[in-house]
């Protein structure tokens, strides 16, 4: 279904786009969309009518762009990891944490703001995070090979034990906190934008670009993964090479969202179901629909955690953890509804 | 010229326990050979290591002469599809769908594809369920739909494993007749069956196995009645002749 995709595809980078232009426009200054399009047309060289008044380019183009752009990667990027993880693992509850980055880049944010090295140069608890998160999925892929082959269910619970280790490492570090670093972790944990700078988006960008163009590349190898390991390499497919790359190209983007952001819950999960029910499971409309749909529910999260409550803001997680939480309640009903459930 | 597929002194053996002990045999084309034996005999395993999907602990297989270690996922792909004994799936593609992954190994263009897609399906009988989810199919339609997958892959060479196992006689029968229909053409097949009245009516040459060795191959008159079948299978058996068709068929005593 050619069409089918293609109405979805172009109605997603529709609602991405009135997300952005609600997102910067909203808040305690508001830029209505038309003076919004003029600012960042005038940023990019094009200039099209009276300039907006300074304070307006300023808030929009130092502040509120930034945050959106983080939003569109961070979201981006978790919704397509979980994607393509779901079918490299043929398991629909499988999310970016399963290959142990998440927990991973925790362990390393958190030893950042505890041991202090977090306020030693500016994006020193972000390396911190990224390398950690890195490193653990490596250690999980290392650790789950046997033979010179990994096997997939291996590797999950390899996953599941590495993630109980750091979640030790995390306590370990909290009880040994003050209560100002304390205050950091939890924020940490519950994810936020609010740390956007473009210096931030120009070294976020590549590794989500990294993760999300290996999995389109891979598309029809994910299919094929859905059937099955061994009846995916008897269709051609060199699983060990391709699993691999994945699992190495989505740490990276993974890594790199949690490191800009903290751990967003939900997002990873969520969005691929909510895709499937659309377009089917088809992979090659499934990645890029489930990176424009991450994108701009991310983006829409994030307006929402910093407007609902105003002065203060709301933590990023939470917002998406309400949205994602009843969603999914709905979603186990409606499977369970239309063909007893997954099993 | 040599064999289609062969075995050379192939053996499998997990911990102190030899599932496969080691076989040799030769498969040519245009012949149709049923792996038969009873439970344990190593009759899937023995498949999986002609298919390339376990390496045997000792000996070789080799694919046209070629031994399969020397061959990539996707060369492989080309010459030979393999039809598993389940095959489930978590996400609700659609039968077409399923049968289109066939097409994989070859990028044939889309226009190519759906021709060869449609054919298949309609060979292996499951045109009517061309938009249906294969989560909710029944167990003999998914074995059809995978039967369908694997002819759209349009290889010389075809291993199926229990293909038969949750078909109704008339689709067992089908199927048979398809994989006969495709040797017939030039092809190859090698069927781990059950049915020993199938593999007897079908079947150019039997191997059978017993706990990892292989007992006799040969036609299959010849393996049903000289082979020390009851010991075999743990069970008095009478062999008789299809007044029919001619072939040999096998009936267990019953008292």
């Amino acid at each position: 279904m050619p069409g089918r995709r293609l109405t979805v595809i172009s109605g997603l980078l529709g609602l991405l786009a009135v997300a952005l232009l609600l997102a910067v426009g909203i808040g305690a200054v508001r830029i209505p969309p038309l003076e919004a399009i003029g600012i960042i047309l005038r940023h990019l060289g094009i200039h099209l009518g009276a300039p907006a008044p300074l304070q307006d380019d300023a808030i929009l183009w130092s502040i509120r762009l930034p945050r959106v752009l983080l939003g569109v990667l961070v979201g981006g990027g978790l919704a397509v990891s979980g994607a393509a993880l779901q079918g490299l693992f043929r398991n629909p509850l499988a999310d970016p944490t399963v290959i142990g980055v998440a927990s991973g880049a925790s362990v390393g944010a958190v030893a950042a703001i505890v041991l202090g090295i977090a306020g030693a140069f500016y994006g020193s608890l972000q390396l911190c995070a990224f390398a950690c998160g890195v490193a653990t999925t490596l250690v999980v892929y290392a650790l789950s090979r046997y033979e010179g082959r990994t096997e997939t269910v291996t590797l999950i619970l390899t996953g599941i034990a590495v993630t109980a280790i750091t979640a030790a490492a995390i306590g370990f570090m909290i009880a040994r906190a003050n209560d100002q670093q304390i205050r950091d972790v939890v924020f940490w944990s519950l994810g936020s934008l609010g740390g956007a700078t473009w210096p931030l988006i120009a070294v976020t960008t590549p590794f989500v670009a990294v993760g999300a163009l290996a999995a389109l590349w891979h598309a029809r190898d994910l299919d094929l993964f859905t059937l099955g390991e061994r009846e995916a390499r008897h269709l051609g497919v060199n699983t060990e090479r391709t699993r691999l790359v994945l699992i190495v190209a989505l740490a990276l983007a993974v890594g790199a969202s949690v490191a800009a952001a903290g751990v967003v819950a939900f997002v990873g999960l969520v969005v691929p179901h909510l895709i499937r029910l659309l377009t089917g499971p088809s992979h090659r409309t499934l990645i890029p629909a489930s990176f424009l749909a991450g994108a701009a529910l991310l983006v829409l999260a994030d307006l929402g955690a910093r407007t609902l409550v105003v002065p203060s803001e709301l933590p990023l997680g939470v917002v998406t953890s309400l949205i994602g939480g009843p969603f999914f309640l709905w979603l186990i009903w409606r499977t369970r509804k239309a063909h007893g459930g997954w099993g | 010229m040599s064999s289609a597929l062969a075995a050379y002194g192939v053996t499998y053996a997990i911990g102190a326990s030899t599932i496969v002990d080691d076989v040799s045999v030769e498969i040519e084309s245009r012949e149709l050979v049923a792996i038969v034996g009873p439970n344990g005999a190593g009759k899937s395993t023995l498949l999986q290591l002609l298919a390339g999907e376990r390496r045997p602990s000792d000996g070789h297989v080799e694919l046209r002469g070629t031994p399969l270690a020397a061959l990539s996922p996707s060369e492989i792909a080309r010459e030979r599809a393999v039809m598993p004994q389940h095959t489930t799936l978590q996400f609700s593609y659609s039968a077409e769908q399923v049968v289109t992954m066939g097409r994989h190994p070859h990028r044939t263009s889309g226009a190519v594809d759906a021709e060869i897609v449609a054919q298949a399906m309609h060979d292996a009988d499951i045109a009517h369920l061309v938009g249906r989810s294969y989560p909710t199919l029944s167990g003999g339609e998914r074995q059809r739909v995978t039967f369908a997958r694997i002819l759209a892959q349009q290889t010389p060479l075809l291993l199926l494993d229990e293909p038969t196992s949750s078909l109704d006689l008339h689709h067992q029968e089908h199927l048979m007749t398809l994989a006969r229909a495709a040797v017939d053409r030039g092809g190859t097949v090698v069927a781990v069956l059950h049915d020993l009245n199938l593999a007897a009516a079908y079947a150019d040459r039997i191997i059978l196995l017993d706990r990892g060795r292989l007992v006799a191959v040969g036609p299959p008159a010849d393996v049903l009645a000289s082979a020390p079948l009851d010991q075999v299978f743990r069970h008095p058996l009478a062999i008789g002749t299809d007044p029919i068709t001619g072939s040999a068929t096998v009936t267990p005593i019953r008292r």
